[in-house]
C-alpha cells in the first residue's frame, strides 16, 4: 500500500514530462509542416513545467535527491547530528507547511489572473506547490521520527 | 540594509546541512516575516516566477537527451568516433569532453542544458574507462562554463544591450577568451590524466579502414549531432525545441536502428530526468525568489556604488569587480546581475577608459565562473546530482581545473587584446 | 516619506524610463521630497502580470500595462488595442477620459486595480522585416514576431504573414538566421533591441498606436490621503503628455539613425493593409454588442 502510493507521484510527474516533450514536437512540426505554430505552447509548457518539479520533487525526496552540503555535519558523531537533523527537519517542516498555506491563497486569490491564449487561471500553476510541499512535508516527518529513534538510541545511524 | 541579515541566515541554514532549496526559502519567508510589510504569498508568487521561463524547459529535455544517450548506445558509439582522433592522447576522454563542450558552446544558449546533457552522456562513460568520476564530473562542469562565451550567447546579447555596444562585436570579442578557456582546460585535464595514469585508449592512429568502419557504423550518430547543432545554428528550432527533436531523434535510432531500446529503459529514463529536474529547479526558483528581495533592496546598486567609487585605478577597479561579481554570481543569476549593474558602472568605465566590449566579456566570464562557486553554482548543482558526486569530491578533484578557468579570467582581465583582437 | 515602486519590463535608457525619471524628478520637487518613487527596470520584480498581482496584494507598487492585458480582467478594453483603430492618437487619448472609459475604470477598481496613468503614449508599431512590405500580399509567407497576446496575433495573421510569438529577448538570434523574418514595435523598441542590424526594411504599416496605462493596486493607493493621491495623479498626466512628446521626437530621431545604419525605411499606402485587419474586430465574442461602433463614434 505504502509503496503504491508512493508511485503516484513519479507517475504523475513522469506523464508531464512526456507530454512536455510531446507538445515541443509537435510545435515544430505544426510551425514547419503546416505553418501553423501552437500559440499556447508557452503556457502549457509553464504549467507542465512547475507541476513536474513540484511532484517530481516528492519523488527526489523519497529517492534522497535533493541538494544539500553534508560537509560538515558529517564531521559530527552521529547522535549530535541526529539532534541537528531533528531541528533541521522541523524548521524545513515549517517552511514546507507555511509554504503549503501561502501558495493556497495566492491560488485562490489568482483566479482572475489568466493566460492570454488559453485563459487558463493561473490557479492551476499556482496549485502546484502547495501540493508539492504537502507531499515533501510527509517525508519531513519521517525523517524526524527516524532521527528521534537514533537520539533514542533504537535506530542504526545511515 | 536587512538583505545581509537574509544572506547570513541562509548560509548557516547550509552549514547545517538543510535542503539548499529549502534553506534558501526559509531565509526568503525570513524577509518577508521579519523585514517587510508586503504580502507574505508574494514569496510564493516569486518560486513560480522562474518555472514559467521558457528557456529553463531546455533543462529536462537536454538531461533526457543525455540519458537516453547513455542508454541506447548512442553516447558509445560517438564516443568511438572521437577515439578515432584523439585515443592516441593520454586523457583522451577528457579532451573529447572539453571539445564537444566548445562545440556545444557555439550554439545551446544555456550552460545548465548542456552540462546536463554532457554528464548523463560522457560521465558515466569516463568512469567505465577508469577514470575517476568526479573528476569527470568536474571536467564535464569546467567546460560546459564555456558556452556563454563562444557566440551565440544570450549573455552577450544582453550586455550588448544594456552597454549599447554591437552585439556584432561582442559576438567577435567572444572567440579567442573561449578557445582560450578551451585549451587551458585541456592542457590541466591532460596534466591530471597524465598524474593517474589515465593512458591512452588506443596505442597507435586508426588505420583507414577502421576509420570508415566505425564512421559507418556511427551515422546515425554523427547525423543527430549535426541535427542538433546544425539546428540550432541555422536557427531552425531554438535549443529548447532542439532539445525536444533530438529526443525524438534519439527514440527512433534507439527503437528502430541499433534495437538495444526497450519501453523500461524510456520510463527509466523519464523518472531520472524529473527527479534531477526537481532537485535542480528547485534551487534555481527559490534563488531566484531570493533574487527578487535583493532587487528590491537595491543590493546590487549599493555594491555598485561601492566599486565606481574605488574609481583611481583601472585595475583596482577591475580586481574589485572581479571579487564582487564572484560573490554575487553564488547568489544571483548571471543575467540579472548584468542588466541592473552594467548601466550603473559603465560611466566608470568609460572614465577609466576600459573598452566597453573588453569588459563586457571580462564580466561574463565573471559571471560563468560564479555558476561553478559553491554555494548555490548552478552547474556545479546540477552536474553534483545528475552524476552522484559529492560537492566536496567534485571540488577536490576538480582544483586544477578550476585554476585553469581562474587564470582565464585574470588574463581576459589584463590582457584586452584577447577580447579585442578580431574587433574591427 | 511615502515610497512607491514603479515596475517596467524596459531596460534603462529606453524611452519608458526617461519618462519615469521624468516623473520621478517632477514629483519629488512638487512633494518636497515626501513623495519617493523608486524605480525597476528590466523586469527586476517579475512579469506584468505577476507585478500586477503584487499590486492587487496590496503592494506598494505601480506598473507599466496596455489594454490588450488588461482585457483579462475587463474583455472590452481589447477594443482599443485594435488595428487601426483611429488615424489620431489624439482622439484615442480622449477616449480615456470619456463616460464609457470611465466606467470601465470603476470595474478594474472592483478588482482591485487603481489606474495611475491613462495618457501614456508607448509608441505607433511598425514593421522591421527582412523584406520590403508595401502592401498586405507581401507579408504572404513572412513570420512574424508578435507579443503573446492575442489581438496582435490575429491583426498580424488578417494582414497575411504567420504570427510567431515569442519573447522580445530572443527575437535577435531568431533573426540571425531565418527563424523569424521580421518583428513589430515602436520604432525606439526596434533600434534598442539592434533588431536593424539583422532586418534591413522598416515598413511604416503603423497598424497600432500603442497606449498604456500605468495601474497600482486599490488596496494600497485608498490608503493614501487625497492630496497625496491627487498630486501623484496630476504628475502621472504631466509625465504622460511628456511620453506623447517624446514618443514623436524619438521616432523621427530612430529614423534617421536607422537610415545611417544602412535601413531602407517604406512607407506603403496603409488602406489596403486597414481593410485586411477589419475582420478582427468580429473575432471577440466576449465583448459587449456593437463595441466597435460605440468606439467609432466616440472617435468621430
Ligand atoms: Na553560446
Ligand atoms: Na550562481
Amino acid at each position: 500500500m505504502k509503496a503504491g502510493l508512493s508511485r503516484v507521484p513519479s507517475l504523475i510527474a513522469g506523464t508531464a514530462l512526456f507530454g512536455l516533450v510531446a507538445i515541443t514536437i509537435a510545435s515544430v512540426v505544426m510551425r514547419y509542416v503546416f505553418a501553423a505554430p501552437i500559440f499556447w505552447l508557452e503556457e502549457v509548457s509553464g504549467l507542465l513545467m512547475i507541476w513536474i518539479v513540484m511532484i517530481g520533487a516528492i519523488t527526489a525526496e523519497r529517492d534522497g535527491q535533493h541538494l544539500s552540503i553534508p560537509l560538515i555535519m558529517d564531521g559530527l558523531p552521529s547522535r549530535p547530528r541526529a539532534v541537528i537533523g531533528v531541528f533541521v527537519s522541523l524548521l524545513s517542516l515549517a517552511v514546507l507547511l507555511y509554504t503549503s498555506y501561502l501558495g493556497v491563497i495566492l491560488a485562490l486569490g489568482a483566479r482572475t489572473k489568466i493566460t492570454s491564449i488559453l485563459h487558463i487561471s493561473w490557479t492551476w500553476i499556482d496549485l502546484a506547490v502547495p501540493v508539492g510541499a504537502l507531499g515533501l512535508s510527509a517525508y519531513m516527518v519521517a525523517h524526524i521520527v527516524r532521527d528521534i529513534r537514533i537520539i533514542a538510541g533504537r535506530g542504526e545511524s545511515e | 540594509m536587512s538583505w545581509p541579515v537574509i544572506v547570513l541566515i541562509m548560509l548557516v541554514l547550509f552549514a547545517l546541512n538543510m535542503r539548499l532549496y529549502i534553506a534558501v526559502f526559509a531565509a526568503v519567508l525570513s524577509y518577508f516575516v521579519f523585514f517587510s510589510p508586503v504580502p507574505h504569498q508574494i514569496a510564493v508568487q516569486r518560486l513560480i516566477g522562474a518555472s514559467q521561463n521558457m528557456s529553463l524547459v531546455a533543462i529536462p529535455f537536454f538531461i533526457l537527451l543525455g540519458t537516453l544517450m547513455d542508454h541506447t548506445g548512442v553516447a558509445r558509439r560517438l564516443l568511438r568516433v572521437a577515439d578515432l582522433f584523439v585515443g592516441k592522447f593520454t586523457g583522451g576522454m577528457a579532451l573529447t569532453n572539453i571539445g564537444l563542450s566548445t562545440l556545444l558552446g557555439g550554439v545551446s544558449a544555456s550552460n545548465l542544458a548542456d552540462s546536463a546533457m554532457l554528464t548523463r552522456m560522457l560521465v558515466p562513460e569516463m568512469e567505465r574507462a577508469g577514470y575517476n568520476r568526479a573528476f569527470a564530473a568536474a571536467v564535464t562542469a569546467s567546460g560546459a562554463l564555456i558556452t556563454p562565451i563562444i557566440p551565440p550567447g544570450i549573455a552577450l546579447i544582453i550586455y550588448a544591450l544594456v552597454a549599447d555596444v554591437s552585439i556584432g562585436s561582442m559576438f567577435m570579442a567572444g572567440i579567442l577568451p573561449g578557445i582560450m578557456m578551451a585549451v587551458l582546460l585541456m592542457l590541466s585535464a591532460y596534466f591530471v590524466s597524465k598524474r593517474r595514469g589515465y593512458r591512452p585508449s588506443r596505442e597507435q592512429w586508426p588505420s583507414a579502414g577502421e576509420t570508415v568502419k566505425t564512421l559507418a557504423l556511427a551515422w546515425p550518430v554523427l547525423l543527430l549531432l549535426v541535427a542538433i547543432i546544425g539546428g540550432i545554428r541555422m536557427n531552425v528550432f531554438t535549443p529548447t525545441e532542439a532539445g525536444a527533436v533530438a529526443v525524438a531523434i534519439v527514440l527512433a535510432i534507439g527503437f528502430v536502428i541499433y534495437r538495444e531500446m526497450r519501453v523500461e529503459h524510456v520510463v527509466h529514463a523519464l523518472t531520472e530526468t524529473f527527479k534531477s529536474t526537481s532537485a535542480v529547479m528547485l534551487v534555481i526558483m527559490a534563488s531566484s525568489a531570493l533574487a527578487w528581495i535583493l532587487s528590491l533592496e537595491q543590493a546590487a546598486q549599493q555594491l555598485a556604488v561601492m566599486i565606481t567609487s574605488f574609481t583611481a585605478n583601472k585595475y583596482v577597479f577591475l580586481l574589485l569587480l572581479n571579487v564582487i561579481l564572484l560573490v554575487l554570481g553564488m547568489l544571483i543569476e548571471g543575467n540579472a546581475i548584468l542588466i541592473v549593474m552594467v548601466p550603473l558602472i559603465m560611466p566608470t568605465v568609460h572614465q577609466l577608459g576600459i573598452d566597453p566590449v573588453h569588459f563586457g566579456i571580462v564580466i561574463i566570464v565573471n559571471l560563468a565562473l560564479g555558476c561553478l562557486s559553491p554555494p548555490v553554482g548552478t552547474v556545479m548543482l546540477l552536474v553534483c546530482n545528475l552524476a552522484k558526486v559529492k560537492m566536496s569530491d567534485f571540488l577536490s578533484e576538480g582544483a586544477l581545473l578550476f585554476a585553469a578557468l581562474f587564470l582565464s579570467l585574470i588574463l581576459v582581465t589584463y590582457v584586452p587584446m584577447l577580447s579585442l583582437a578580431f574587433v574591427n | 516619506a511615502t515610497e512607491i515602486k514603479i515596475a517596467y519590463e524596459n531596460n534603462p535608457g529606453e524611452p519608458v524610463d526617461q519618462v519615469m525619471h521624468y516623473w520621478k524628478d517632477l514629483l519629488e520637487k512638487r512633494s518636497n521630497g515626501e513623495i519617493v518613487l523608486q524605480l525597476y527596470p528590466s523586469s527586476q520584480l517579475g512579469a506584468k502580470k505577476d507585478v500586477t498581482e503584487q499590486a492587487m496584494m496590496g503592494m506598494n507598487v505601480v506598473t507599466l500595462t496596455d489594454v490588450g492585458f488588461l482585457q483579462d480582467y475587463e474583455p472590452d478594453l481589447g477594443v482599443l488595442f485594435g488595428p487601426y483603430l483611429t488615424d489620431d492618437p489624439k482622439k484615442l487619448f480622449d477616449i480615456y477620459e470619456s463616460d464609457w472609459f470611465k466606467e470601465k475604470n470603476e470595474k478594474l477598481k472592483e478588482a482591485g486595480i487603481h489606474v495611475v496613468m491613462n495618457n501614456y503614449l508607448y509608441g505607433v508599431r511598425h514593421l522591421l522585416a527582412k523584406k520590403p512590405v508595401e502592401k498586405p500580399e507581401d507579408m504572404k509567407g513572412l513570420k512574424i514576431r508578435t507579443p503573446n497576446n492575442i489581438m496582435q496575433i490575429k491583426s498580424i495573421e488578417a494582414m497575411g504573414a504567420t504570427a510567431t510569438p515569442m519573447p522580445l529577448g530572443d527575437v535577435y538570434p531568431a533573426l540571425t538566421t531565418g527563424m523569424i523574418d521580421g518583428v513589430e514595435n515602436p520604432i525606439s523598441v526596434l533600434y534598442g533591441g539592434k533588431f536593424h542590424e539583422q532586418a534591413k526594411y522598416l515598413s511604416l504599416i503603423g497598424y497600432l498606436t500603442n497606449t498604456s496605462l500605468w495601474i497600482g493596486g486599490e488596496a494600497f493607493f485608498s490608503s493614501l490621503p487625497q492630496e497625496t493621491l491627487d498630486m501623484i495623479h496630476e504628475t502621472a498626466h504631466e509625465a504622460g503628455v511628456y511620453s506623447q512628446e517624446l514618443a514623436a521626437k524619438e521616432d523621427a530621431k530612430f529614423i534617421e539613425k536607422m537610415k545611417e545604419e544602412g535601413v531602407t525605411v517604406v512607407e506603403p499606402d496603409i488602406g489596403p493593409f486597414r481593410e485586411a485587419t477589419r475582420a478582427v474586430y468580429d473575432q471577440f465574442p466576449e465583448w459587449s454588442p456593437n463595441l466597435y461602433q460605440t468606439i467609432q463614434d466616440q472617435l468621430k
